[in-house]
Formats: C-alpha cells, sequence, structure tokens
C-alpha cells in the first residue's frame, strides 16, 4: 500500500512541477507539432512515383498488353503479384499505392459486372489520382471498353465484399493533411516521454533532489514508477491537444470514440516505451543540452523512418528494413488505420499489438534496470 | 547518556580505493557531534552510510539500538539530511515543496496541513507560502529547505556544510536552530568548513582524514591535544622580524615561525607574565611592536597540526569562499 502512495507522491511532484510550467510545456510539445502540420500537411506529394500492385486473374492476352500499357506511361511503378491477400496486406502496411486486380473474363463485361478491382490506400494524396487516370486512359486505348471502363472507376465497383471494403475511406474524402497528422500523433507521444522522464531524471540527479528522495524513506522503485506515470500522463494530454488540432484541421477519426480511446492507448505504450529510452539516455548522459541534441536526433530519426511522413514505399530498401524494427512505424500505421480505415485489420493489429507489448516491456524493464544502476 | 548512533570497524571500498577505514564512533543522543576532515576523509562516505543510502563494505551501525541493515525504512524515516547543496523545487511554491517532502514522510493526512504551517512559520516563509521556490533569495531558499529536512520531527539530524554561503544574518539564525534542535533532544551531526562554527556549535568532535578517525573529544580537548600552552602573535615592522626571531630564540628559548611581517610561537607556561618580559627585552633592542595577541589554540591549530593541512587548503571552494573562511 504504501508503495502506491510513494508512487502517487513522485507522481504529484512531478505533475506539480509540469502544472507549473504548463504553457510553456504545452507550447514546446507541440509547437513542432503544428508547424509540421501547417507546413508539410499542405504539400502536394503527387511527385512521387507511385507503386502499384497487379494480380493477375485473367491471364489473357488482353490482360497482359494491359499491364504493358501500364508500365508504358513510366508514371506508375507497377509490380506483379499473385496473391490478392498479400497484395492487400502491403497496402494496409503502406508498402504500396494501389492493388489492381484483373478479374477472370478481362476485359469482356456482359452483365456489367466490374473487370476490374482498385484498391488504394494511397493515403488520399494526390499519387492516387494519377493512378486512377493513368489506368482509366489506359484502358480506353483497349477500345470498346471504354464505357465500362468509367464505370469499374466509380465508387460502387469497389469491391465491397472484400476484406477492405471500406478501402475507399483510405483515399477517396481524405488528403495528405489527415495522413501527416496521424504521423504527427506518434511524434508527440515520444517526444512528449522522451522530454519529459529524461530530463527530469538529469535535473533531479543535478539539483540533489534525486539524494532527497533516496534518504526518505520510500520504495526506490516508486520513484521511476511515478515518473514513468507523470510522463505518460503529459504525453496523453499533449497527444489529446494534438488530435484536436489535427481534427480543427479536417482531419477525422474513422472509427469515432472507441478510436480516440484507442489512439490514446497506443500513446500510453509508446510513451511508457520512449521513457525506457529517455532513462538508457538520461543515464549515460550528464549534462541537459546533449541529452536535447541526442532526444531530438533520436526521436526525430525514427519518426522520420516510420512513415508518418511519406508512405514507407518511398523508402530505398535499407530504410525499410529499419523502418520494419521501429516500433513507432506499428504505431503511427495503427493511429493511421483508426483514423482512415476505421477499424484495425487483424493481421497487421496482431503485428502491431506484439511489438507494442514488447516495447512496453522493453521501457519498462530499461527504465527498471538503468534506473537502479545509477542511484547506486 | 545514552547512545543514539553507533559505528563499529565501518570500512567502505570502491574498487580499490579505500573511501572509509575502518571507523568507530559512538554518538551521544541530543550532542551536536562535529564531524570534520579534509575533503576526501570520508566524511561524506560515512554520512551516506548513516543514511542508508550506501552499504558498508564491513562494520555495523547501529541506530537508536536498531541494526541499521534491518528496518532501513523506519530509521530512514528519523533521520533526515540537510546537504550542502540546497535542494528544493524550483518549479514549486513554497507550500508545495514542503506538501511533496511531508508525504515522502508518510506523514498522514490529518497532520499533513499543520506540519506544512508550521513549516512556513519556522522559516518565515509564511507570507511567501504560494510564491514560486525558484524567486526566493538565497537565504530564503536555504529556510526553506532546513524546513523540508526538519518535517519529518527527525530524531537524528545530519548537517552537511550548512552555512556555506550563508550571510551572517542567516548563519546565526541557523545556529540558533541547532542549539534549539538539541534542546528538544534532537541529535546533530555538522560537518563544516568554518572549524570556529565547529568550536562553538559542537559537544564533541572527531577529525577524520583519509578513511579514519584520528583523533576525537570536546572542543577544549582537542585544543589542549595541540598544546597545553597559549598562541603568542607579534606584528613588527617587516624589517625587524628576523631579528626578532632571534632575539626571542636567544633571550626566550621560544622557537617562532615567521609569517611576512609576524611571528607566531607556542608559549608553554605563564604566558601572560612573559608579554612584559618580551616587550621590556626587545625594546632593548629598539624593536618595536606594533600588536601582540595572546590566545589559546583555535581549532585552525588542531587541524592543522592533525591533518598537517588547513581546511581551506584542501577545500575546493572557490577563492570567495577562501576569502570567507579566512576572515
Amino acid at each position: 500500500m504504501s508503495s502506491i502512495s510513494d508512487i502517487f507522491t513522485i507522481y504529484i511532484r512531478e505533475m506539480l512541477i509540469f502544472k507549473s510550467n504548463l504553457k510553456s510545456n504545452i507550447i514546446r510539445a507541440l509547437a513542432f507539432p503544428i508547424v509540421i502540420i501547417l507546413l508539410f500537411g499542405n504539400i502536394s506529394a503527387s511527385t512521387f512515383e507511385s507503386h502499384v500492385l497487379v494480380v493477375n486473374y485473367a491471364q489473357n492476352p488482353q490482360s497482359y498488353a494491359f499491364i504493358n500499357d501500364l508500365v508504358q506511361t513510366q508514371t506508375l511503378l507497377i509490380s506483379n503479384i499473385t496473391s490478392e491477400n498479400s497484395a492487400i496486406n502491403q497496402l494496409h502496411n503502406s508498402q504500396t499505392s494501389a492493388v489492381i486486380v484483373i478479374l477472370p473474363g478481362f476485359p469482356n463485361t456482359n452483365n456489367n459486372n466490374p473487370t476490374v478491382d482498385i484498391y488504394y490506400s494511397a493515403t488520399g494524396f494526390s499519387a492516387i489520382g494519377s493512378v486512377l487516370s493513368t489506368v482509366q486512359s489506359t484502358i480506353s486505348t483497349l477500345g470498346g471498353n471504354t464505357n465500362l471502363a468509367e464505370q469499374a472507376f466509380s465508387n460502387q465497383e469497389v469491391n465491397k465484399a472484400s476484406p477492405v471494403s471500406d478501402i475507399e475511406l483510405y483515399g477517396a474524402s481524405t488528403n495528405y493533411k489527415s495522413f501527416l497528422i496521424a504521423g504527427v500523433l506518434g511524434l508527440v507521444a515520444a517526444f512528449g516521454a522522451l522530454f519529459g522522464g529524461g530530463i527530469s531524471l538529469i535535473n533531479d540527479r543535478d539539483l540533489g533532489t534525486l539524494k532527497s528522495f533516496l534518504i526518505a524513506p520510500i520504495n526506490k522503485n516508486s520513484i521511476i514508477v511515478g515518473k514513468i506515470l507523470a510522463g505518460t500522463t503529459q504525453s496523453v494530454l499533449y497527444v489529446f491537444l494534438a488530435l484536436l488540432i489535427g481534427l480543427a484541421d479536417g482531419a477525422t477519426i474513422a472509427m469515432g470514440m472507441l478510436g480516440v480511446l484507442l489512439i490514446f492507448v497506443i500513446a500510453i505504450v509508446i510513451s511508457i516505451g520512449f521513457s525506457g529510452i529517455a532513462t538508457l539516455m538520461a543515464s549515460k548522459i550528464k549534462k541537459i543540452e546533449a541529452y536535447t541534441i541526442f532526444a531530438f536526433l533520436i526521436g526525430l530519426a525514427l519518426w522520420f523512418i516510420s512513415g508518418a511522413l511519406l508512405p514507407t514505399t518511398a523508402f530505398p530498401g535499407y530504410l525499410n528494413l529499419i523502418s520494419n524494427v521501429n516500433p513507432l512505424s506499428y504505431a503511427v500505421s495503427a493511429i493511421r488505420d483508426i483514423m482512415l480505415v476505421g477499424y484495425l485489420p487483424i493481421s497487421s493489429t496482431i503485428i502491431d499489438f506484439s511489438v507494442f507489448g514488447i516495447f512496453l516491456l522493453a521501457g519498462i524493464l530499461l527504465s527498471f534496470i538503468l534506473f537502479k544502476k545509477n542511484i547506486n | 547518556m545514552e547512545n543514539s548512533i553507533e559505528i563499529e570497524r565501518l570500512v567502505k571500498r570502491f574498487g580499490n580505493f579505500v573511501a572509509v577505514n575502518g571507523i568507530s564512533l559512538d554518538i551521544k543522543k541530543g550532542e551536536v557531534f562535529g564531524l570534520l576532515g579534509p575533503n576526501g576523509a570520508g566524511k561524506t562516505t560515512t554520512i551516506s552510510m548513516i543514511l542508508g543510502i550506501v552499504k558498508p563494505t564491513e562494520g555495523k551501525i547501529t541506530i537508536n539500538g536498531i541494526d541499521s541493515k534491518k528496518e532501513t525504512n523506519k530509521l530512514k524515516s528519523e533521520i533526515n539530511l540537510m546537504a550542502q547543496e540546497t535542494i528544493i523545487d524550483p518549479d514549486l511554491t513554497a507550500k508545495e515543496n514542503l506538501y511533496v517532502a511531508a508525504r515522502l514522510y508518510h506523514i498522514n493526512n490529518k497532520n499533513i496541513n499543520e506540519s506544512i504551517k508550521k513549516g512556513l512559520e519556522d522559516s518565515e516563509l509564511l507570507s511567501f507560502a504560494n510564491k514560486k521556490a525558484g524567486s526566493f533569495s538565497g537565504g530564503m531558499k536555504r529556510r526553506l529547505y532546513l524546513a523540508k529536512c526538519l518535517i519529518n520531527k527527525p530524531k537524528i539530524i545530519i548537517l552537511d556544510e550548512p552555512t556555506t554561503g550563508l550571510d551572517i544574518q542567516n548563519r546565526n539564525k541557523l545556529w540558533d536552530v541547532i542549539k534549539s534542535l538539541q534542546k528538544e533532544g534532537v541529535t546533530t551531526i555538522l560537518t563544516t568548513q568554518y572549524l570556529e562554527e565547529a568550536d562553538k556549535l559542537c559537544n564533541r568532535i572527531a577529525i577524520i582524514d583519509k578513511g579514519k578517525v584520528i583523533a576525537i573529544g570536546t572542543p577544549s580537548e582537542l585544543k589542549r591535544m595541540v598544546s597545553k600552552g597559549q598562541i603568542i602573535e607579534i606584528v613588527f615592522k617587516k624589517e625587524d622580524v628576523q631579528k626578532a626571531a632571534k632575539i626571542l630564540l636567544s633571550s626566550f628559548n621560544i622557537k617562532t615561525n615567521i609569517i611576512e611581517d609576524r611571528l607566531e610561537a607556542i608559549i608553554e607556561n605563564d604566558a601572560v607574565t612573559m608579554i612584559p618580559k618580551i616587550i621590556k627585552e626587545l625594546e632593548k633592542f629598539k624593536i618595536s611592536v606594533l600588536s601582540l595577541s595572546l590566545h589559546l589554540p583555535t581549532m585552525d591549530d588542531v587541524f592543522l597540526k592533525l591533518t598537517g593541512s588547513k581546511i581551506r587548503d584542501s577545500s575546493k571552494g572557490t577563492n570567495d569562499e577562501k576569502i570567507k573562511i579566512k576572515k
């Protein structure tokens, strides 16, 4: 019981300090994300070469000619793939901009059924427009199918029975801003922890407060637990504020209130995980100035390769590799699913939350072990 | 008198370095006990072991009859430390600082407001209760810190160089606090760079050097260890100093130290009656005495003799601090 009260004591102290500098804390935490939303949120991403996966069920000369024509346009990067499921998965993980499925019987369209399904996740930024128009114009060159081709790209023709039936939400009504805001929330959570917990630990060591905690009759672990909890609370608050700014800026949360709750859960996980990184750095770095530089470097690097600014499809292979082991990538992709898709696809959810679990555990263990080392 | 702290053959090694090398001490209940020694002598390590934040390599500390290895939290709640640096949260108000301190010492909700109020009153910060501590003057910060350290009504308080950097007014106030704590039966351990402070406040003093206790006793006992006599200091014109030293040696067999324009010597017996004789003898040689003083050995002399260094030489203090110590 007394440990809980001790944790609460440390928590109260951290929160009182936070409250006493509330304005500057919030400005510091949100200034950077706001600038990113305002500046990057308005750039057009159409200049990126769009990567498209093609699943060819038709396997007839017309379909080959169609694919060949798509390649000839040179605005799309076409890859063939045999499994529709794996293609859709890649789409979910932002590894491709769109999936074109050429249905059996292409290009015959006797009963007005679609001959081509297009799944697009390209996150709404204008690249998807160029994909659609390229595909449309290519189909029209096949002659006689112009009408059908146009139908194929109307909203109704997107295959609603497929596991990604809401796929249109990914792009139809959103823009790059919404894509970006999901990423910015990840940044806010990570930086909240990096600049909350780590700096307070260095400060406490410098000012001697840590010593006064250690001579008090409290459980040593309650110090680090109280600090992590306070840092996490602050991170969640920052995320909440950033989310409000995002919503005011036109973003939507497809999953609604449940989505907001899930975003907070993800923010808590990211914040605790990054508390571990913060404790790791704070135990090695003695000066706040040096700590700030390192925290920025590590925080920004992890954030950039998390796919928060660009889909990871735009990355070269080695960056993709790093991105795959970056916990922030999974947080950003999960928040994006919540905000843009409206539900968490099962396969990626299992991966996301396993990564969160490992990250959470590693963060807690790292904090405990290093803190103990630190105070001895 | 009952012992408050008993330290037996305490040893602390950090790798190959021996910080504390077999210290044994008894500190009595309600006494002000001075712990002096040059920097690196092992004072801080000893204090840290009493506080339970450093584990001894060997030896035993018994506090109020309880082995310090057991019931650490119970002991911690009865001890507090006022460190050299002023440990307060500058972003919190005076009241919040005391609130957090009270919670750290598990003061229950019933008494917490009363404790905070008393702390604010004692530190004369009642009218600044809701001001951020960071905006306080140095003396106010120090008073707030002291109130924090006394919030758990400790039975033992350790004051680590408590008056370093304080102005005279605040220093005198702190001395009063130490005296009134003693009246309440609180055991105080004091380390200080100001030897006259130790002399004035401490019932007993231990001098530690290289991890060992090299002397222990009341201030006057320690002074008698240095010399039974008194110390004479005579100031001359600079050109007369050498000559005067020779005369004192030949006529009175007094060996002197020459310090610039000043002679310093120990007179073992009858120092007071010696003075007119010395002046007369010097007048014969037409050497005029500009000033003369006679005093018992100071703690400075004790320290110098026992550790071979003046405390100020060994201190890492800035020039400003050194000047203050010389005063």
